[in-house]
């Protein structure tokens, strides 16, 4: 940053005063100036997303759904077992989010505010149903071309048995082990979603996985 | 040292351990089994996708929560929930069924005194009730001021705003009123007329 002392400026500065002129360099001046109102949308971050949505404009809700919708989706798709419901529970994940967008005052990222809804969403959507402990989703399968049929039957079935011990996990840890392993959430973050401690969350972590062991027995690993 | 807590070996399994808590694993053989059983869940329970949907899925998702959002008030207007917003809507809710029944009365009961309906002066008087802003005496002041019912009306109306009326939906517009009691029945207006009326009866009795 350029500064300067002004010698010859003295009018109407008493003895003794010395003015210092600081100049902006360029870089300091934003790069972009304009208001979020006149930026693409999809341009913006969250933040002023949010921002305009609160403001009246439902149409800054798309970009936020484009952006978390995959993720939201994995959480959802990972309590309820089926692509179907999945899908229900993220658009309800959606909708209570824009609901309540007032409320979300930025303290975490709006990625742990929606994964705190759609938790909430799905623990309460899920104990409705029974536990999924049926086969492999197969509606909309990606399937590995260079995996042999074999495999791929043995791979399924030892994920349709191992969401089948998920899903038999108490809530909270459930909810942990998801948040851990599947979203790759900082214990923290999952403290904040579930309303624990992280000391709390890292014991929960501990009991989910060794639940898992017991369920899971004697299944090759 | 003792074992290792649970969260400690969390720490352990997940390369942030404090250096003590990383020797002590180094050497504890009953540790290090338990370490070993979680690492092997770990590697199982990572293995497990969630199938990718269609590509096409995306957009019809994103088409459906735009649908959704569309019939919803502005953000951060209704709380999930219910609220207060709940009980502010259920209470305009309640002001407007009150004016439109207190029409329905006034209109029966002035085609009963023999002159048409539509020429009767009482209703839009009472229709600007359900007007949130207005006072209780303007609301009340052309017609039957020392009616309880009407003081009912004044009651809830009376913290009302504009701005809130209409975010709830409830606004009443010139006419509104007409068209609700033309889309009921002739039963239902018969009934709502000989509720409203036993209860104007007993009221002024």
């Amino acid at each position: 940053m350029a500064s300067r002392t002004d010698q010859v400026w003295t009018g109407g500065m008493r003895p003794g005063w010395t003015v210092t002129v600081v100049q902006r360099e360029a870089a300091e001046q934003p790069v972009d100036a304009a208001a979020p109102e006149s930026r693409p949308l999809a341009e913006l971050d969250d933040a002023a997303l949010v921002a305009l949505c609160v403001a009246g404009r439902r149409e800054a809700f798309d970009p936020i759904v484009a952006r978390h919708r995959r993720n939201v989706y994995q959480l959802c798709y990972r309590f309820a077992g089926n692509h179907e419901d999945a899908s229900d529970f993220a658009q309800e994940v959606f909708l209570r989010a824009y609901r309540g967008l007032r409320s979300f005052k930025g303290q975490s990222s709006l990625s742990t505010w929606l994964y705190r809804i759609g938790v909430n969403v799905c623990l309460n959507r899920v104990s409705l149903k029974t536990p999924p402990v049926g086969p492999l989703d197969e509606s909309h399968p990606v399937a590995d071309r260079t995996e042999g049929q074999g495999e791929r039957l043995l791979r399924d079935e030892r994920a349709a048995i191992v969401r089948a011990a998920i899903a038999k996990l108490p809530r909270k840890q459930r909810a942990t082990l998801i948040l851990r392993m599947y979203h790759d959430l900082p214990h923290r973050d999952i403290a904040a979603i579930l309303g624990s401690s992280v000391g709390a969350v890292k014991a929960n972590f501990f009991h989910a996985m060794g639940n898992l062991k017991r369920l899971l027995g004697s299944e090759p690993l | 040292m003792g074992h290792l807590s649970s969260t400690e070996l969390i720490d352990v399994m997940e390369g942030v351990a404090p250096p003590d808590a990383r020797q002590h694993a180094a050497r504890c053989a009953a540790c290090q089994d338990t370490l070993a059983r979680l690492e092997q869940v770990q590697r199982l329970v990572a293995g497990v996708e969630v199938p990718d949907p269609s590509p096409l899925f995306w957009e019809h998702f994103s088409a459906r929560v735009r649908e959704t959002i569309a019939g919803e008030p502005r953000s951060g207007f209704a709380a999930a929930g219910g609220g207060w917003i709940g009980w502010r809507a259920a209470r305009y809710a309640l002001v407007a069924a009150l004016a439109v029944g207190l029409v329905a009365v006034a209109l029966d009961l002035g085609s009963r005194g023999g002159g048409p309906a539509g020429t009767n002066p009482v209703a839009p008087a009472v229709a600007s009730i359900a007007v949130p802003g207005a006072t209780p005496q303007a609301a009340t002041g052309s017609v039957a001021p020392e009616d309880a019912s009407l003081d009912l009306v004044a009651d809830l109306s009376e913290d009302m705003n504009w701005d809130q009326t209409a975010d709830a939906g409830m606004m009443v517009r010139a006419g509104s009123v007409d068209s609700a009691i033309a889309r009921l029945s002739a039963s239902e207006r018969t009934a709502l007329a000989k509720l409203l009326e036993a209860q104007l009866g007993h009221t002024s009795s």
